[in-house]
C-alpha cells in the first residue's frame, strides 16, 4: 500500500493546517486556470502531454501588452495603460470591502459562544501565546466569526443547491487554514485576490480538488463547501484605501531605457538608441530592450541574479572547492589535467577552469535557456546540462561535444552525460552540493529549497507549528506524529524525489526510496513507477506545470533587478499594506500571465518588469492625500557592488581598480575594487554566497567611506587622463579644455568659456545621473568657481601647490601605457582647473542619484 | 597572533585601499555609551550535552549512551555543571573557562526552541521570534540606542535582520578599516591627499546639502527615507576615524578573535553599540565528538579573548555577552556518530546586571525540558517551560529598551521571568 498521504478521518483536519488553501492562493488571480510549459521534445523533460496554458478569464490587462506609446515626461504622469483598469478595479474592490468590514463589525459576538462548533477560546489563547500579535488577530477573527450565523447560510453568492455553513467553515478555517492564510485571510499566504475564484462553488471545487496541498481531495463535500463559504466571506474583509497606481509619476520611455541599460547591461544608452526611443516611444524601447538582452553583460547580470538565489558561487572561493565536490567514482576523468603532461602553471590553470565551470554550470543553463528563447521551465526540466571544454573532459565527455574554440573557457555547449537523468539545475552536482543533505536529513533541505526557489513557498515560514521534544522522542515522528506531519507530509514526498541522489550529489538510479518516509510525490500526486530511476525528472515536470513556478521566477527577477522583495500580505491586516499588496499582486499577476502565454520566455518577463510602475516610479503626483500609502512603491535601490563597478566603468571608461603602490608591479588581470572578495565586495554590501547571502539595502558607515574613497580616487585618476585625449575621444570633458577659464586674469567674465563650462557640467550630469537640472547645474558651476578660487589662493601662497597629487597626474599614455615625454605629461595644474573639475566629478560620483538607481 | 600593525600597513600600501595614516587621526572624542552588547552564536545548533547540560554515559532512548564520558566524571564549578573535557589552563579548556568566568556566568538550560530548522532556530534565538523582518536583538538595541553611529550594528553573519531600523555593517578585516577611515588620503603613512582639506570640507558640506535638498523634494516615502538615512550615516561617517586610535596593534589569525577585536575597538571608539559574532561548524551530523570539542575550545577561547579585549579597551564593565545557538542536538548518536537536531537548547550570558554562578532550567535524562516556577525559577513540575521568547523579553528589559516605541513595534508574547535579577 502506498505511504503517500496516509490520512484518516482523525488527522484529516490536522493535516489541513499547513497548506490548507495554498493552491487557491497560488493560482491567483484565477484559481480555476491551469497552465504548463510547452515542451521542447528531446531537450526538456516536460511530459508529452504538456498543455498550453489556458488564456483564462479576467485580468486581461497586461503590462507587456500595454498599448500606450506616447512619451511622457517624468512629471507628466504615466503611460501605464492598464493602470486605469487596475485603479478602477482596486477602487471598487476596496470600496466594497470597506462596507463589508463595517457590516461585519457592527454585528454582535453572540454566535461564537453559541456555536456548536465554537471557535475554541483555548485554541485562540494558545495561538496568542505562541505568536506575537496573535491577540489582535484573534480579536479580529473573533469579531468576524461572531457575525456568522450557525447553520446553512443563504448566501446569494452561493450557486450550489446547498448553502455553506459559515460557522462550520469558520471552525475548519481557524483550525486548519489560518496558520498559512492568517486569521482573517491576510496571513503570509494572503487570500486577498481569491475573489477571482469567481464564486463559492468555484472555490469549493478548488478546495475539493487541491487542498490541502499535501493531501488533496481530503476535504470534500460540506467540508469544502463550508470552508469555501467562509473564505468567500473573508474576501470582503479588506481595507478601504485610495491606493492608486495612477498617482505615481513614471519615468518616460527614454528614462526607462537608460535605467534598464545601466541595470541590465552596465552601460549608457547609445546616441542611436536615444534617437530611436525619443522618436519611436514604447515600440522603440521594446526593440532596444531586445537588443540589450543579447549583450554579454546582460547575461553576466542574469547569472548574478540567479546566483543571489542559488548561491552556487560559494565554491568560487578557492581553486578547487567545486572540484572537491565531484567524486572520482562518479567522474573518473575529473582530474584529467593531472595526467595531461602539463607544467605546474598549466595544471593550475586547467584546474581553475574546471572549477569555475562547475560553479557556473547552473547559471550557464539559465543563460542558455534565455539566450535561445527557450521555455524557462527548462531550468527544472532540461534533460541536458551545460559544459565548457575543460569541464566536458572532467565529465568524461571529451569528443562527444562540439566546441567552436576548445581553448575558450567561456564557451558553453549543451551536453548529455550518458546514463544520467538530467533534470535542469535540480540534478547538477554543485547545485546539489550547495543545498546538501545528510543521512538523516534525507533530502528534506533540498525539498525546502525546491519549494522556496521554484514554487514560491517558504515551508518554514508558512508552517510555524511549534515542535516539541516529546514529539521528537516518538517513533518515527515525521511519519506518525501529527505535530510533525503537518509539515512533513508536504516536504517528505518531495524530499523522497531526491533519493536517487543519496549521499551527496552522486546519481544512483537504482537506489530505493527511503523506507521510513512517505513515498515520492508532490501535492498529493504520487510519482509513477516508471520514473523510479529518474525521480527528479518527474519533479521537474510537476514544477513546470505549477503556476507557483511563474510566481517564484518573477519574484527572483524582480528582487534581482529592483533590489526589492515582492510585497507580502501584512499579517496584521494593515489597510495600507493590504492595498499596496493587492495592487502589486494585480500588476504582477498580469505579468505572470503574459510570461506563461509567451511559453515562459524570460526576456518577455524582464521587459514587463522593466516597464512596470514598480521599476519606473520616480515620484507622486500632486494631491495625494496620504503618501504613506506608497511606502513600498520605491524604485530606488542601492547599487550592488557589481552594478556600481559596471556603472563606473561605463561612465568613466575605466573601472575602479587597485592602484599600485610605488615600486609595486600589479599582476595582469588585477581585480576590480568593488567586486573582488579580497577588497571591498563584502564590505560594500555584496554577498559571498556562503555565510553572507543577503545584500545590504542601505549604506552604512563603512559603505559611505567606500563611496567617498571611490569618488575621490576616480575623480583624481579620470580628469587629467580625459583631458589628455583629443576632444572627440573624451568621455567626460568634450566641451572644454584645461585652459577654459571662466574669468581672465583681471576677473573679467569670459562668456563663451562660462557657457562651455556650464554645458560640460550639464553633459556630466546627463552622463552620470541620467538627467540634468538647472539648480544642480548652478550649484556645480558655483562649486567649480569656489574650488578654483581656493586653489588659486593656495598656489599664490605656495608655488608647489600647483602640482597634482601623484595619482592624478598623467605620465603614461592612458590608451597605450607608454611613458610620455615630459612635455606631454600632465603634472601641474597652474590654473587649478583640473582640481576644480575633480571636485565637480567627485560631487557627481558621490551623489545619491549615481549610487542609487 | 597574525600581522602586526607595521606589516599590515606595508601590505596595505599596495592593496585594496590606498590608505590613510592610522596614527595621525584626530583624537577620539566618542560619546560614552550606556552599554555594549555582543550576541555570539554557535552556528548550526550546538550539542548542549557536551558543554552546559552534561548527561554522561546514561542510556539513551535510541540505544547506546547519551554521552561517551562517564556520568560520574561530570564537573562542577560553583553551581555550574559542565562536561568533563578540555582539562587544563588553556583559555579554551572547560576547567579554565568555568573557573575564570563561572562567578559571572548565567546558564539557561532546557530552552524550548520549538523547531529543528536552522533558519527558524537562528531567527528565534537571535530575535525572540521567527517572524520575517523581525530585528535581531543586537540590531534592535543599536536602533534604540544610537542608530546613526557609523558602525552602530556590526554583524558577522547568522540571523542579522535589522527590519530596516539600523544599517548593518560587515567589518571583519582590520586592514579595510584602516583604509576607509580616512578616504581622502592616497597612501598609508602619507600626508598626500586627493583634495586640500578646505576643498574636502566644502565638498562634504555641499554634498550633504544636496542630500537634504533631495530628501525635502522627494515625494515617494521610501526614497525619502533612503535619503534621510544616507544623510544620517554620512553625517556621522566622519567619526569613523576615531576607530583608528582603538584598533589593536596586531590582528589575530583566528576569525572569532578578529571579530572580537573589531567589535571592542568600535565600542571603545564610540562608533558602535552592538555586534553579532559568529562561529560556525556546530551542525555536527557526523563524527560529533571529534568535531564538537575542538569547536567548543575555539568558542570558549574566543569568549575569553573577547572579554580580555573588552577589558583592555576599557569597556568590559559595560559589555553584555549572550551566547546561544539555533537549538540543541539529540541525546543519542546517529549511525554516523553524529547528532541530529533537537529542539531544546541552552544559552549562557554574562554582563553588568546579570547575576552569575547560576543555572536556570534543566532537562531530563532524555533531554526533555523540565518546568520552572515562574517566580522562584526553581524546578517545578507545575511551572512553565523556559522559552526563547521569555529570554528575549528579559533581555529587552535588562537593556532597558522594553518600553522603547521601536521595541513595542516588535512585540514578543513570552512570559515575564526574573531571569537576571
Amino acid at each position: 500500500m502506498s505511504r503517500l498521504s496516509p490520512i484518516s478521518s482523525g488527522n484529516l483536519l490536522k493535516a489541513f493546517v499547513c497548506c490548507g488553501l495554498l493552491a487557491c492562493l497560488l493560482l491567483l488571480p484565477g484559481c480555476g486556470g491551469g497552465g504548463s510549459a510547452q515542451a521542447t521534445p528531446g531537450e526538456s523533460n516536460s511530459s508529452a502531454a504538456a498543455e498550453r496554458p489556458a488564456s483564462s478569464s479576467s485580468h486581461e490587462s497586461s503590462v507587456a501588452a500595454s498599448p500606450s506609446s506616447n512619451q511622457a515626461s517624468a512629471s507628466a504622469g504615466n503611460n501605464f495603460s492598464s493602470l486605469s483598469d487596475h485603479a478602477s478595479s482596486l477602487s471598487s474592490y476596496t470600496a466594497s470591502l470597506s462596507s463589508k468590514v463595517a457590516s461585519l463589525s457592527s454585528k454582535t459576538s453572540s454566535v461564537v459562544n453559541a456555536s456548536p462548533v465554537s471557535i475554541s477560546s483555548v485554541a485562540l489563547s494558545r495561538a496568542a501565546e505562541s505568536s506575537p500579535g496573535v491577540s489582535s488577530r484573534a480579536a479580529s477573527f473573533s469579531s468576524i466569526t461572531s457575525s456568522l450565523s450557525s447553520g446553512r447560510a443563504s448566501s446569494s453568492a452561493a450557486t450550489s443547491a446547498a448553502a455553506p455553513d459559515l460557522v462550520a467553515g469558520a471552525s475548519i478555517y481557524a483550525e486548519k487554514c489560518s496558520t498559512c492564510h492568517g486569521a482573517i485571510g491576510t496571513g503570509r499566504i494572503a487570500l486577498l485576490n481569491c475573489k477571482s475564484c469567481g464564486s463559492i462553488t468555484a472555490l469549493r471545487d478548488v478546495i475539493a480538488a487541491s487542498m490541502p496541498l499535501e493531501q488533496p481531495k481530503s476535504c470534500q463535500g460540506s467540508c469544502a463547501l463550508d470552508t469555501a463559504g467562509f473564505i468567500y466571506s473573508l474576501q470582503n474583509i479588506a481595507p478601504a484605501s485610495h491606493f492608486n497606481l495612477r498617482d505615481l509619476q513614471l519615468l518616460d520611455w527614454l528614462g526607462t531605457y537608460r535605467k534598464a541599460a545601466n541595470n541590465l547591461a552596465g552601460r549608457l544608452p547609445t546616441d542611436a538608441e536615444i534617437s530611436a526611443i525619443t522618436a519611436g516611444g514604447e515600440e522603440a524601447l521594446d526593440s532596444a530592450l531586445d537588443n540589450l538582452m543579447d549583450e554579454p553583460q546582460f547575461y553576466q547580470r542574469l547569472r548574478d541574479i540567479f546566483n543571489d538565489r542559488w548561491l552556487v558561487r560559494k565554491y568560487q572561493n578557492g581553486a578547487s572547492a567545486a572540484l572537491a565536490e565531484i567524486k572520482l567514482e562518479d567522474y573518473p576523468n575529473r582530474d584529467w589535467f593531472e595526467s595531461a603532461g602539463y607544467s605546474d602553471a598549466q595544471r593550475r590553470e586547467a584546474r581553475s577552469k574546471v572549477n569555475l565551470a562547475l560553479v557556473e554550470e547552473s547559471l550557464a543553463l539559465a543563460e542558455y535557456i534565455v539566450r535561445n528563447n527557450r521555455a524557462f521551465t527548462e531550468i527544472v526540466t532540461a534533460n541536458y546540462t551545460m559544459v565548457t571544454y575543460s569541464m566536458a573532459r572532467s565529465y568524461g565527455l571529451e569528443g562527444s561535444v562540439n566546441f567552436t574554440d576548445p581553448t575558450n573557457a567561456y564557451e558553453w555547449q549543451p551536453a548529455v552525460i550518458p546514463g544520467f537523468a538530467h533534470s535542469g539545475v535540480l540534478s547538477q552536482p554543485i547545485f546539489l552540493s550547495r543545498h546538501p543533505t545528510s543521512e538523516t536529513n534525507k533530502g528534506r533541505h533540498r525539498a525546502y529549497i525546491v519549494y522556496l526557489e521554484f514554487l514560491d513557498t517558504d515551508i518554514l515560514a508558512t508552517s510555524r507549528q511549534p515542535l516539541t521534544a516529546a514529539s521528537e522522542a516518538g517513533d518515527n515522528p515525521t511519519l506518525n506524529d501529527a505535530n510533525c506531519t503537518l509539515c512533513h507530509n508536504t516536504i517528505d514526498p518531495v524530499a523522497q524525489l531526491f533519493s536517487n541522489f543519496q549521499g551527496g550529489n552522486s546519481f544512483r538510479p537504482d537506489l530505493p526510496q527511503f523506507a521510513d518516509m512517505l513515498d515520492a510525490g508532490i501535492a498529493g500526486k504520487a510519482m509513477p513507477d516508471s520514473y523510479d530511476k529518474k525521480r527528479l525528472q518527474w519533479l521537474g515536470q510537476q514544477i513546470a506545470k505549477d503556476k507557483r513556478f511563474t510566481r517564484a521566477i518573477l519574484r527572483t527577477l524582480y528582487k534581482g533587478i529592483s533590489g526589492h522583495d515582492t510585497l507580502s500580505s501584512p499579517e496584521s491586516g494593515d489597510p495600507k499594506g493590504l492595498a499596496a499588496y493587492a495592487a502589486q499582486r494585480e500588476v504582477f499577476a498580469s505579468i505572470e500571465k503574459a510570461f506563461i502565454n509567451s511559453n515562459y520566455n524570460l526576456k518577455g518577463l524582464i521587459k514587463s518588469l522593466i516597464k512596470s510602475p514598480y521599476m519606473r516610479a520616480v515620484g507622486l503626483n500632486g494631491g495625494v492625500a496620504d503618501p504613506s500609502l506608497y511606502d513600498t512603491s520605491s524604485t530606488a535601490q542601492l547599487l550592488t557592488p557589481e552594478m556600481l563597478d559596471r556603472k563606473i566603468t561605463a561612465v568613466l571608461g575605466h573601472p575602479w581598480k587597485r592602484i599600485a603602490a610605488e615600486g609595486e608591479v600589479l599582476a595582469a588581470g588585477t581585480k576590480h575594487m568593488l567586486t573582488n572578495p579580497a577588497y571591498l565586495r563584502d564590505i560594500y554590501g555584496g554577498i559571498n554566497s556562503s555565510d553572507i547571502t543577503e545584500r545590504n539595502k542601505d549604506s552604512n558607515g563603512l559603505m559611505v567611506a567606500v563611496q567617498a574613497r571611490m569618488a575621490n580616487q576616480m575623480s583624481c585618476v579620470s580628469v587629467a587622463n580625459d583631458f589628455y585625449l583629443a576632444k572627440s575621444k573624451r568621455k567626460l570633458f568634450p566641451l572644454v579644455e584645461i585652459n577654459t577659464l571662466p574669468y581672465d586674469s583681471n576677473g573679467v567674465d569670459i562668456a563663451a568659456n562660462q557657457s562651455a563650462i556650464n554645458h560640460n557640467i550639464i553633459y556630466l550630469q546627463q552622463r552620470l545621473l541620467g538627467k540634468a537640472d538647472a539648480e544642480l547645474t548652478a550649484q556645480l558651476y558655483d562649486l567649480f568657481n569656489k574650488v578654483r578660487a581656493m586653489g588659486l589662493k593656495r598656489i599664490a601662497a605656495d608655488a608647489n601647490a600647483k602640482v597634482l597629487a601623484s595619482q592624478c597626474q598623467v605620465r603614461v599614455d592612458p590608451q597605450t601605457d607608454i611613458v610620455l615625454a615630459g612635455n606631454k605629461q600632465i603634472v601641474n595644474d597652474e590654473q587649478y582647473t583640473l582640481r576644480s573639475w575633480m571636485a565637480v566629478l567627485r560631487f557627481l560620483l558621490n551623489d545619491y542619484a549615481f549610487l542609487y538607481e | 597572533m597574525g600581522l602586526d600593525r607595521r606589516t599590515l600597513l606595508k601590505l596595505m600600501a599596495g592593496s585594496a585601499l590606498t590608505l590613510s595614516a592610522p596614527f595621525s587621526v584626530r583624537t577620539a572624542s566618542a560619546a560614552s555609551s550606556e552599554q555594549y552588547f555582543v550576541f555570539l552564536c554557535a552556528d548550526g545548533g550546538w550539542d548542549t550535552t557536551s558543554l552546559l547540560d552534561p548527561k554522561g554515559d546514561i542510556r539513551a532512548s535510541g540505544g547506546g549512551t547519551v554521552n561517551r564520558y562517564a556520568r560520574a566524571a561530570i564537573k562542577q564549578q560553583g553551581n555550574i555543571r559542565y562536561a568533563p573535557w578540555g582539562i587544563g589552563n588553556d583559555p579554551g579548556t572547560y576547567d579554565y573557562f568555568f573557573k575564570t568566568y563561572g562567578r559571572e556566568l548565567l546558564v539557561l538550560n532546557g530552552i524550548d526552541m520549538e523547531t529543528n530548522a536552522h533558519p527558524v532556530g537562528a531567527a528565534q534565538i537571535a530575535s525572540g521570534d521567527s517572524t520575517r523582518d523581525f530585528p535581531c536583538i543586537a540590531a534592535l538595541l543599536a536602533a534604540c540606542q544610537n542608530p546613526d553611529l557609523p558602525l552602530s550594528f556590526i554583524t558577522n553573519g547568522y540571523y542579522d535582520d535589522t527590519a530596516g531600523l539600523v544599517p548593518k555593517t560587515r567589518a571583519s578585516d582590520l586592514s579595510t578599516l584602516y583604509g576607509l577611515a580616512s578616504p581622502n588620503r592616497l597612501q598609508p603613512g602619507s600626508e598626500e591627499t586627493y583634495f586640500d582639506a578646505e576643498v574636502d570640507a566644502l565638498l562634504s558640506k555641499r554634498q550633504q546639502a544636496r542630500v537634504l535638498s533631495l530628501r525635502d523634494s522627494e515625494t515617494l516615502p521610501e526614497r525619502k527615507a533612503q535619503l534621510k538615512r544616507l544623510y544620517s550615516v554620512r553625517k556621522t561617517g566622519t567619526e569613523l576615524g576615531r576607530i583608528l586610535d582603538k584598533l589593536p596593534s596586531a590582528m589575530s589569525d583566528k576569525e572569532l578573535e578578529r571579530q572580537a577585536q573589531i567589535a571592542c575597538a568600535a565600542f571603545s571608539a564610540g562608533v558602535a553599540v552592538s555586534a553579532n559574532l559568529r562561529l560556525g561548524g556546530f551542525d555536527t551530523h557526523d563524527n560529533s565528538d571529534k568535531l564538537v570539542y575542538p569547536l567548543y575550545h575555539e568558542l570558549l577561547s574566543g569568549i575569553d579573548f573577547l572579554l580580555q579585549e573588552a577589558e583592555r579597551q576599557g569597556i568590559r564593565d559595560k559589555l553584555t555577552l549572550v551566547v546561544g545557538s539555533d537549538f540543541g542536538r539529540r541525546p543519542y548518536y546517529n549511525k554516523a556518530n553524529g547528532r541530529d537536531h533537537w529542539p531544546i537548547g541552552s544559552m549562557m550570558l554574562l554582563g553588568p546586571n546579570i547575576r552569575g554562578n547560576r543555572v536556570i532550567g534543566a532537562t531530563s535524562d532524555g533531554l526533555l525540558p523540565r518546568k520552572i516556577n515562574p517566580v522562584s525559577l526553581q524546578l517545578d513540575d507545575s511551572g512553565v517551560v523556559l522559552s526563547y521568547r521569555d529570554i528575549h523579553l528579559a533581555l529587552r528589559k535588562l537593556m532597558a529598551i522594553h518600553n522603547d516605541s521601536l521595541t513595542k513595534t516588535y512585540p514578543i508574547s513570552g512570559l515575564t521571568l526574573p531571569l537576571f535579577s
